[in-house]
């Protein structure tokens, strides 16, 4: 029995400055470089009759669009966001599977792996969500102070209020807009942890498995790499579609009915 | 028992109880999904993108509980 030691924290192998270089980001900054790479052979040879990469990229793109469209209630402003979601839905389908490519995940510095499915640290997860909610509630603020403070702590109502039941009414806005704040950090690490949860429990999982025994090295791992796929493809998009939907409610906030 | 048992009792009994209701959840979801599907078979792809949303929300207790125990095992 083998099985292999369980890191949370990535190990780190040397530092620059403040920043660790770690298995993750050597992985995320291929990841980055691949997808550069991608976006400049699909505009150098766009074309009116596409290509067969063109159409994948073009299906992709007005799917998000639609949805965004959708979500934010206007095409003007799903298309201000469509960059940002479609560029996370991008790297992390490609990130997720980026350990499948033969002979990648044997390749060892020291005794480390040098690559490593990014999501699995809790670190990326985070500063993805981080930056996605992040900067909405940031535009949102900037977009109009008032109404977003407003938003959260609701004691417009209780100068408002003329009667008794008026007053108590408007009470218990204001602590519920008090327990939206708590709902709104909920948001961050219940998105951010679903990505990292998913994604090292197939890692932990293929390691058990092929650790177990001399024999279940070899096909039985097989079914739960299967799963991982799925699980990292169906997590990259999951993840998307709720920073999306996150992003455009935060927005929405803001904003007047009239306004639509 | 000792104080190393316990985390690993701990770690186990938080996995397989906060198993259970993402599984009701999922299979619920799933469920009625299939039965929309049977009865609107060209909204199938629709209903499909939305199932998978709504079983990723549904999982959401179970991967707090996985969180839990991998605190418990290696942080704790």
């Amino acid at each position: 029995m083998t099985i292999p030691e369980i890191h949370v924290a990535p190990q780190v192998f040397w530092t620059i400055g403040p920043f660790e270089i770690s298995p993750p980001i050597i992985t995320a900054l291929i990841v980055s470089l691949i997808l550069i790479t991608l976006a400049i052979i699909v505009r150098v040879k766009i074309s009116l009759i596409p290509n067969r990469l063109q159409l994948i990229f073009e299906m992709l793109i007005s799917y998000f669009l639609d949805q965004l469209i959708i979500a934010t209630g206007s095409r003007k402003r799903a298309l201000k966001l469509l960059p940002f979601v479609a560029t996370i839905f991008l790297f992390l389908v490609i990130a997720n599977q980026f350990t499948l490519i033969p002979f990648v995940s044997s390749i060892v510095l020291g005794e480390v792996l040098l690559f490593k499915v990014p999501a699995a640290h809790y670190s990326l997860p985070i500063a993805l969500i981080i930056m996605g909610l992040g900067t909405a509630h940031i535009l949102a603020f900037l977009f109009h102070p008032i109404r977003y403070i407003g938003n959260y702590i609701k004691i417009a109502g209780l100068f408002k209020a003329r009667s008794f039941k008026d007053f108590f009414m408007a009470g218990i806005d204001f602590f519920l807009g008090l327990m939206d704040i708590v709902g709104e950090l909920a948001k961050f690490i219940s998105v951010s942890t679903r990505l990292f949860g998913n994604l090292f429990a197939g890692e932990i999982v293929v390691g058990i498995i092929s650790g177990l025994l001399f024999i279940t090295q070899f096909v039985v791992p097989i079914p739960f790499i299967v799963l991982g796929i799925l699980s990292g493809l169906v997590q990259a998009f999951v993840f998307t579609t709720l920073t999306m939907i996150f992003m455009s409610s935060t927005l929405n906030s803001v904003r007047r009915a009239e306004e639509y | 028992m000792d104080a190393e048992t316990f985390k690993l009792l701990a770690a186990g009994l938080c996995m397989g109880l906060g198993a259970i209701g993402p599984a009701i959840g999922e299979g619920y979801i799933g469920g009625k999904a299939m039965e929309a599907m049977g009865r609107n078979p060209q909204m199938a792809d629709k209903i499909f993108t939305n199932m998978i949303v709504a079983d990723a929300i549904a999982e959401s207790t179970g991967i707090y509980s996985l969180v839990v125990a991998l605190i418990i095992l290696f942080v704790v």
